[in-house]
């Protein structure tokens, strides 16, 4: 069996090279793979008879040979400038197996992700944390205390149900509200945790707003906060350069300003220096040219906090930043309206 | 708020040009919004005198007048009617040819026939003050012709800070705190008027104060007033930060509040009856008329002043209409207090109003704070409202003593990263106003710091840490990298399922969609539920569709299908999100198919491969309404539908949407869909997988057709074939489902294929026969099933 299959392609190839014209080549063709009397065709379907150890051994020569004649029979035809080669269209648009295209992540959490990734290759926890929470969580045990002005910062949804969660703490008031940040973990988290802690959480607040191309009254944040002996501004720096840097694949300039967050102290705003024209460009759509982007808010953690979470004082210190993970995309992707990633469009989907 | 340039420029004569000024107080101490220069061009602008007035021989609504601009001649000028003018009044006329703001062109025309040399300006039209529609007069005195510009306080700079930015800082809301603040960001000498001690007079009132914790300190100044207008630099500078002028007295109280930053407060004495003042709570259901023209009834939790038990003020917030002030006042009772936040903020939010005054005492005020700024008014009084003082009465209970920090050197060095020099510690706190005494002890320096009065938010040590670094320049700090022991966090494995479910649908070709937590009444109604009560509610919802938390992501993904339909034939999306309980709050995964051959299939299928990649162990039945009560029946197509489970718990269940939810939505295409708990996936997706032995002989595929009655569900074939099974079958698969032709009424014919492999041999003919006969004789047995002839 594999003599006659040496054979035949000997035979093959002694034939091939003694012509050049298109209707001699498809003799040839029909000679060989014909679906009836070809030479090979034939002995293919007398592989069904042979055992299996011979099947094994046969079988796969004979395919390699089939595909040899096709491809020679193939170059043969087009040196020969034959009509019968299909033509092609390289110019025609791709598609993807037969009627199927890929879906569509959505771009937060394509941010979310690249987020993710940087830091936990920087050895963070992530966590996401309940959206419906107590009023502790969300403002008390974050210094906001009951009543303070410095609620007012924050436009509040109220809860009028009655919640009757399991939680690990007693409250002072069963009040709850839909987070206003997702600086609600810092407490959840360390009040479980034994420093060193450090731990992102990505997700979705809600503040009582009407909303406008840069204002929705559900957005997107990533908080982070890290906990440890010695935790200091410096490194609070460094460590959010390191994660601009990551995200725009550049150096980036970074600038700190005094802001007020009363879970921090001190507390920042913090502005990178535009990367998209290098503050030049009056009519770029990030910084309008002046230079400064104002990108997140960040601090060194209150001692109240620390307290909230169970630690002596002046045991650990700590940093804490949130970062506005819908206006970053709006950044990195010009997405020019905020409203664009609630409104399920696929239109603005399927361009990610 | 806003501050005036030149008015700070008082206190700090070095104070820097309005960028820097902007720029570095924003890098040290508060954002500036902006910093107005004025900067309005109004060179042609002058003083006129209207000398003669006629009205337009072809307009009724039209006035022709003659205007002395200073000019030899002068200028015919046709004006219409918002403002009466009258021979002798002395306005602002823009002089043909010139441009004045907004880019409006004054040229020399002709209106209906007149001509015009140039435009009688309103203020709104200059940008000027209050930018009121109507025209500044000036006094007679005022020489024609002069350029307004002079004449008119146009390009006074103003700061606007942001009032956020500065929630902290309640010593920042006037004009001698945040001089005081450049002086020390700037490091520049500081001058802040000098105010003469209070006056030696003897008390007149009779003043009770029924908690000092809600009112530390009260000052009541009796004066004689001639009320009139304010000074030219009092009511500029009030217009200039956006404050009405009223009359001298009133607006020397608010002069007082943008100075000083002290609130303050003016009683008409004549309209008291007796000498007595009572600081107290408000009855429960008490009134009081107050200045906003409203009557507001009180709680327990409003403080008032009272007169005779009467409440003329709401303390801190606003006035009383009763006792006010007004043009016939002659005799007036000064208040300047001290005020509790906590207790000016409760009472500001029951009256409904966040005043000014009440914005300065929510921060945090020192009683320190009266006695200069009282000292202030008085002097103002004094010499702009020729009064003169009755008598004073200061009740003053107890002196708060001032705040001492002890901050170690130690400590400010580990928490900002880096050694300031004791020296340098020394000098940026003393540009605060702060004492400072640099001690040794064991553990090195510490630093015993004495903050100043008026600092009331310098309570810990982080806040000096706060105020060192930031004088000093944070971004002078130098980064250092994040050290620590190296751990390995645990990672949330929900989120790690989440993800898997986010790529595996996107490969098959799902878009994932964000939707609100939020829908309304009217989308539960749609979806066909009866469990509206169970839903929780948001207290203040910015409109109806948004008052209910979600308790599935289903309504908002069908509305997704609504909006994109006719974009698209086939719509399949997929979200990921919370849903709300009272007792918990849970991650859900629901997917919509719609439009498309056969969408529930393609749901489920999209449904068990997913559940396979996760390396879950799962069986379907389907269920109907009679097994299982549910509210949400409704939105199941026949209510049917398929329970998927792992070990006896449900993961979830796919569906058919009912016609009459499809309706309700207005969709267009037969629409499918799935729901699955992210935790119970989460609890059955295994790590765990162990490869099963790759059989060496081949496999044999056996193609079936069946004649079965139509009400024959596929399910009951597949669990006859399945127990008949025995080890050689492989898998089923359903190959075709078919109606018409050669097939009775109410019968269908279904076509699978089953793929049979031993693990010990070849199979043989006659083995693999044997099984579908006994199979077919199985099929007829129990279901009735005829083969089908090819
Ligand atoms: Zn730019």
């Amino acid at each position: 069996m594999k003599q006659s299959l040496s054979k035949i392609e000997s035979a093959f190839l002694e034939e091939i090279s003694q012509v050049s014209d298109a209707d001699k080549i498809e003799e040839i063709r029909v000679s060989y793979l014909g679906r009836k009397a070809g030479q090979l065709t034939v002995l293919l379907r007398g592989l069904k008879d042979l055992s299996i150890e011979e099947k094994k051994l046969i079988g796969p020569a004979a395919n390699l040979l089939r595909q040899k004649i096709e491809s020679t029979l193939t170059e043969a035809l087009q040196k020969a400038g034959s009509s019968a080669v299909p033509e092609f269209d390289l110019s025609l648009p791709g598609k993807i197996s037969q009627d199927k295209s890929l879906g569509h992540l959505h771009p937060i959490t394509q941010i979310n992700r690249e987020l993710i990734r940087i830091f936990q290759s920087m050895g963070f926890q992530v966590l996401e944390g309940p959206e419906l929470d107590n009023d502790y969580y969300n403002f008390e045990g974050l210094n906001f205390p009951f009543d303070h002005p410095a609620r007012d910062i924050q436009d509040t949804f109220f809860i009028d149900s009655k919640i009757t969660r399991e939680e690990p703490r007693d409250f002072t008031r069963n009040d709850w509200v839909m987070r206003t940040q997702t600086s609600n973990m810092q407490v959840r988290v360390l009040e479980q945790a034994e420093p060193p802690v450090r731990c992102i959480i990505p997700g979705r607040v809600f503040r009582n707003e009407a909303i406008d191309a840069t204002h929705e009254h559900t957005f997107y944040q990533l908080e982070g906060f890290v906990v440890d002996e010695n935790i200091n501004i410096g490194q609070l720096v460094w460590t959010l350069k390191e994660i601009f840097r990551q995200i725009f694949k550049q150096e980036v300039k970074l600038r700190l300003r005094p802001g007020f967050f009363p879970f921090v102290e001190p507390g920042y705003e913090v502005d990178m220096f535009c990367v998209f024209c290098g503050g030049s460009d009056v009519s770029c759509k990030v910084c309008k040219g002046l230079g400064w982007v104002e990108m997140l808010g960040a601090g060194m953690i209150h001692p109240n906090v620390l307290a909230a979470a169970g630690y002596d004082a002046g045991r650990y210190t700590g940093f804490a930043f949130g970062i506005g993970t819908g206006r970053l995309a709006m950044l990195k992707y010009n997405i020019p309206d905020y409203r664009l990633y609630m409104q399920g469009d696929l239109r603005f989907l399927e361009q990610f | 708020m806003i501050y005036s340039y030149n008015w700070l420029r008082e206190y700090v004569a070095d104070i820097p040009e309005a960028k820097k000024l902007m720029t570095e107080l924003s890098l040290h101490s508060v954002e500036v919004e902006e910093i107005d220069e004025g900067g309005i061009e109004l060179g042609n602008v002058v003083v006129g005198e209207l000398i003669e007035r006629r009205t337009h021989p072809n307009a009724d609504s039209l006035n022709i007048g003659i205007f002395d601009v200073g000019e030899p001649e002068p200028r015919q000028i046709i004006f219409g009617g918002v403002a009466a003018l009258k021979v002798g009044d002395k306005l602002p006329v823009a002089l043909a040819p010139t441009i004045i703001p907004d880019e409006i062109k004054i040229k020399e025309r002709k209106l209906r026939g007149e001509l015009s040399q140039g435009m009688c300006c309103l203020k709104s039209e200059l940008g000027i003050l209050d930018r009121e529609e109507a025209v500044h007069f000036f006094e007679p005195d005022v020489i024609n012709g002069t350029p307004i510009i002079g004449v008119l306080p146009l390009n006074e700079t103003v700061i606007d800070i942001d009032n956020k930015s500065m929630t902290h800082r309640a010593d920042l809301f006037c004009h001698t705190g945040i001089a005081r603040e450049i002086s020390a960001v700037f490091n520049l000498s500081l001058n802040l008027p000098k105010t003469a001690p209070l006056p030696k007079v003897k008390p007149t009132l009779d003043i009770k104060i029924a908690d000092t914790n809600d009112c530390p300190r009260y000052i009541g100044i009796e004066l004689s007033v001639n009320l009139g207008k304010s000074p030219d630099f009092i009511s500029q500078r009030l217009q200039a930060c956006g404050v009405k002028s009223i009359n001298n007295v009133v607006d020397i109280t608010n002069y007082i509040m943008l100075e000083f930053g002290e609130p303050t407060h003016a009683f008409d004495a004549d309209k008291l009856s007796g000498n007595s003042i009572e600081v107290r709570r408000a009855r429960t259901g008490e009134t009081i008329a107050t200045l906003d023209h409203e009557t507001k009834t009180l709680t327990e939790d409003v403080l008032l002043i009272t007169n005779n038990d009467k409440a003329i003020a709401v303390a801190g917030v606003i006035g009383g209409t009763e006792s006010s002030v007004t043009d016939t006042t002659t005799r007036i009772i000064l208040e300047v207090a001290n005020f509790s936040a906590l207790t000016v903020r409760r009472s500001a939010k029951i009256v409904g109003l966040r005043t000014d005054g009440a914005l300065r005492w929510e921060k945090g005020l020192s009683p320190e704070l009266a006695e200069p700024a009282a000292a202030r008014a008085v002097e103002l009084l004094l010499e702009y409202a020729g009064a003169k003082v009755i008598g004073l009465t200061d009740v003053y209970p107890k002196k708060p003593e001032l705040t001492q920090i002890s901050l170690s050197a130690d400590y400010l060095s580990r928490l900002s990263g880096f050694e300031f020099e004791p020296k340098v510690v020394q000098k940026l706190l003393t540009a605060l106003g702060c004492k400072v005494v640099t001690k040794k002890s064991k553990t090195g320096k510490v630093y015993n710091v004495e903050i100043p009065w008026w600092r009331t938010d310098l309570v810990i040590r982080e806040d000096l840490v706060e105020e060192i670094v930031r004088l000093y320049g944070v971004n002078k700090i130098p980064e250092q990298q994040l050290i620590g022991a190296l751990s390995v966090p645990n990672q949330d494995l929900e989120l790690e399922i989440i993800s898997k479910i986010q790529d595996h649908l996107v490969r098959c070709g799902l878009t994932e969609t964000y939707n609100y937590s939020f829908y309304g009444a009217d989308d539960i109604i749609k979806m066909g539920w009866d469990d509206q009560v169970d839903h929780l509610s948001i207290q203040n919802p910015l409109s109806e569709d948004l008052r209910y938390l979600r308790t599935s992501i289903l309504p908002r993904l069908l509305d997704n299908i609504r909006t994109n339909q006719m974009q698209s034939s086939s719509i399949q999306l997929f979200e990921v999100g919370h849903l709300y309980f009272s007792d918990r709050e849970v991650r859900q995964l629901a997917l919509v198919i719609s439009g498309g051959a056969e969408p529930y299939r393609v749901a489920r299928g999209l449904a068990e491969s997913l559940l396979s990649a996760l390396n879950i162990n799962f069986t379907t039945s389907v269920i109907v309404e009679e097994a299982s009560k549910c509210p949400r029946w409704g939105m199941y197509q026949g209510k049917q539908a398929l329970r998927f489970e792992s070990a006896g718990e449900k993961l979830g269940t796919a569906g058919i949407l009912s016609a009459q939810v499809q309706s309700n939505w207005d969709i267009l295409r037969g629409t499918a869909f799935v729901t699955l708990s992210i935790p119970i996936l989460a609890k059955y997706s295994s790590t765990k997988r162990a490869m099963r032995p790759i059989s060496i002989f081949p496999s044999v595929p056996l193609d079936l057709s069946v004649i079965v009655d139509e009400s024959v569900p596929w399910g009951d074939i597949e669990a006859v074939v399945r127990s008949h099974g025995s080890d050689l079958l492989q898998s089923i698969e359903v190959i075709d489902i078919y109606r018409g032709e050669a097939i009775p009424v109410g019968k269908k014919s279904l076509s699978f294929r089953v793929i049979l492999q031993s693990q010990q041999q070849t199979l043989e003919m006659s083995a693999m026969e044997k099984w579908r006969d006994g199979l077919v004789v199985d099929l007829g047995k129990k279901l009735d099933a005829t083969l089908r002839d090819k």
